[in-house]
């Protein structure tokens, strides 16, 4: 099978050393972890955060995993899950105009960032697993005293699966 | 799927150099050498191609998440009625809320997986049928959402003009081909709107009877700007309307709307909205307040419909030539009365007035009618009280919710809980939930979808499938040339056209809505 045939060159480039040149279009889409992600730029924001200050942001995944990123002081929560490929959506390009980009932040932290927009409110209002610390990851802009912030994924699966069933990890 | 010589010529322009259990070719850059054997298998390197009815959000999703998971051979078909793709998105979406449509880069993002292609103009059940895409996919993905509407079942309902759904009015507006080219609907609507001091009811409260709403109520110089089409402009730039009312069943606190919603209908330059303060008052029963006070969405809602002004004493008509948008609660539909001037059109919608109460089982707000009645006059009124899905030949159907039939995605041979699942046919989005929910839905919805694909994937209960190509199929069947299917690239095309129409007009696209040309445009 070609698929699986496929699979092996990934294995074998990996251990030949052809992660720069190889170019394989169809293949772009898997090997995450062998393109370093390139440094977005900040949807709309206009801003130069190349040489802005990195903060440490800790995330907790869907399912209750953890890692750890960086983060540019400057941009927002949204950019910088995105810049790492954090499973966070962004439907409406990170105008405040929908809820896939609802985290969840820690009393502390939530209290101490300027309070939501009405705007943002009103989406939230939309988010599954509304919790009293949500915001929109769009709308909150990452700060030097933010350093080692906590940020949680709403569990992805809260309204569908039912009854048990328990989704496999891949 | 490529042969693994088709692979090595279209990727590297090489021939494979020698055959056997090893296959390699060199290229001026690097050696790469294929393996003809699996070296193991995953549920990923299984499914090697998935076919999806449907190209709206819930098609788009359930593909997003799908290429994530398949292996670089897997090729995922999504398949649309229409010449073009996003369905609601591009046909539902109020032109005015072009942040919503911005999910159309992510998804553009997703047609550009080299494992991805789009098959407009393919209707499903008339092109090719159900039977046939089972034997073409081992993943088939039903997604092709609720083109039917739910009706009132009351008098004047089929039979007086100027009753007509919100589906029509909006599809009109979006330039829906089936009903933007419906010239005695443009002509209807023109004639209705032009009267002096038009009177429109939108019949149901959620977010698509607020579209309704604010389209009609706002001032055409601040739609321009949007990608409303032309035809709508022209009739709304002759309206003469001055009130809609936007009426519900049920209280504020049952409101399916959505708050940020209301809110923009509160702000409308031109336009006042109202609300009949004691429809608020009879709405607060004792379990509503108790309803709303678990509900953070809910309150907020409420208190903003609560926060609105009462109608101007002395009539509907709004002061120096504005609009008036009531939202109005607790009346029951009864009747569509003709115009006794005109008796074939619509004159005047007749509600008994209600009162909420728990149902047997105390758990749902029910609307119970009072016995009295009022009479709304109106000369146009848009039903908006939901829609249902269609079952399609061939597959299963849960008449009693109007979807297939599904646990968890996995589509069911019977409507019951002992059914077991019909091998390799999936669905999502309002074929699979029903039609409520905002956009996002689709995207939990299209995960646990994926989820029960791939977890029988992994155990092996997938069906084979055969290595014919749609477009082979499609002409075997005679129904359909293949120059009449529209590709990716073809809707590239449209999508050009468009804008670059668009931008003439200083809109963000001017759509084509007429079939024929937008395949034209397509093969051009």
């Amino acid at each position: 099978m070609l698929q699986s045939a496929v699979r092996h060159v990934t294995v074998a480039r990996n251990s030949i050393g052809f992660r720069k040149t190889c170019s394989l279009p169809a293949l772009i889409q898997i090997p995450r972890i062998l393109f370093h992600a390139t440094a977005r730029v900040a949807h709309g924001s206009g801003k130069d955060l190349k040489n802005a200050p990195r903060i440490n942001l800790h995330w907790i995944g869907k399912k209750g995993e953890e890692f750890t990123t960086d983060g540019i002081v400057g941009e927002s929560i949204l950019e910088a899950a995105h810049r790492h490929e954090v499973e966070l959506e962004g439907a409406c390009e990170g105008v405040c105009a929908c809820s896939t980009c609802h985290v969840i932040l820690e009393e502390p932290v939530f209290e101490s960032l300027e309070d939501p927009s009405e705007e943002e409110e009103d989406m939230l209002d939309q988010a599954f697993g509304l919790t009293p610390t949500s915001r929109l990851g769009c709308q909150v802009e990452l700060s030097q005293d933010m350093n080692g912030l906590k940020i949680k994924l709403p569990s992805a699966t809260r309204n569908f699966y039912i009854d048990g069933h328990v989704p496999k990890p891949h | 799927m490529y042969t693994l010589r088709q692979y090595a010529v279209r990727f590297h322009r090489r021939q494979p150099v020698a055959a056997g259990p090893f296959v390699e070719f060199a290229s001026p850059k690097h050696h790469v050498c294929f393996s003809t054997t699996p070296l193991y298998a995953s549920a990923s390197n299984i499914i090697s191609r998935v076919g999806i009815v449907g190209a709206g959000p819930s098609g788009f999703y359930v593909a997003k998440y799908l290429l994530k998971e398949l292996g670089p051979g897997a090729t995922v078909d999504v398949m649309d009625s229409l010449p073009t793709p996003f369905g609601l998105v591009r046909t539902g979406v109020a032109p005015d809320h072009p942040e919503v449509k911005a999910v159309q880069s992510d998804f553009e993002k997703v047609a550009g997986d080299p494992r991805f292609s789009f098959y407009g103009n393919v209707r499903v059940g008339y092109d090719v049928d159900v039977a046939t895409l089972r034997s073409l996919y081992d993943v088939l993905v039903l997604a092709y959402g609720a083109s039917e509407d739910r009706t009132l079942g009351i008098p004047g309902e089929d039979t007086l003009e100027g009753v007509v759904s919100a589906r029509t009015f909006v599809n009109w507006y979006n330039g829906h081909p089936d009903y933007a080219q419906d010239a005695k609907l443009t002509g209807m609507l023109g004639e209705i709107l032009a009267q002096a001091s038009a009177q429109v009811a939108v019949l149901g409260q959620g977010n698509v009877a607020l579209d309704c709403a604010r389209v009609l109520a706002k001032r055409p110089a601040d739609l321009e700007t949007s990608d409303i089409c032309e035809h709508a402009l022209v009739v709304l730039r002759e309206s003469k309307l001055a009130a809609v009312s936007v009426v519900g069943r049920r209280g504020h606190g049952q409101a399916a709307f959505t708050i940020k919603e209301l809110r923009e209908l509160s702000r409308i330059p031109g336009a006042r909205l109202v609300v009949p303060p004691e429809e608020v008052a009879r709405g607060l029963t004792e379990f509503t307040i108790a309803e709303l006070a678990q509900s953070r969405p809910r309150k907020r809602l409420a208190d903003l419909v609560a926060s609105l002004p009462g109608p101007a004493v002395g009539g509907q008509a709004g002061e120096g030539g504005e609009r008036v948008v009531a939202l109005r609660f607790l009346l029951l539909p009864r009747a569509f009365l003709p115009d006794p001037r005109r008796p074939r059109r619509l004159g005047a919608v007749v509600f008994e007035r209600a009162r909420l109460e728990l149902d047997g089982q105390g758990k749902r707000v029910v609307a119970v009618g009072t016995g009295e009645t009022e009479e709304l006059p109106c000369q146009l009124a848009l039903r908006s009280i939901g829609y249902k899905s269609q079952p399609v030949d061939g597959l299963p159907f849960d008449n009693k919710k109007a979807v297939v039939p599904n646990r968890h995605g996995r589509v069911l041979e019977a409507a019951s809980e002992e059914a077991v699942p019909v091998p390799g046919v999936y669905c999502t989005g309002w074929v699979k939930r029903g039609p409520s929910g905002i956009i996002n839905t689709n995207i939990y919805d299209a995960r646990e979808t994926v989820a029960a694909i791939m977890e029988d994937a992994a155990q092996g209960k997938l069906p084979f499938s055969s290595s014919f190509s749609l477009l082979e199929v499609l002409a075997q069947a005679g129904r359909k040339k293949s120059e009449d299917v529209v590709s990716w690239e073809g809707y590239e095309k449209i999508d050009a056209w468009e804008r670059r129409h668009g931008a003439a007009r200083g809109k963000p696209r001017e759509k084509v809505t007429d079939s024929h040309r937008l395949l034209e445009i397509a093969r051009s």
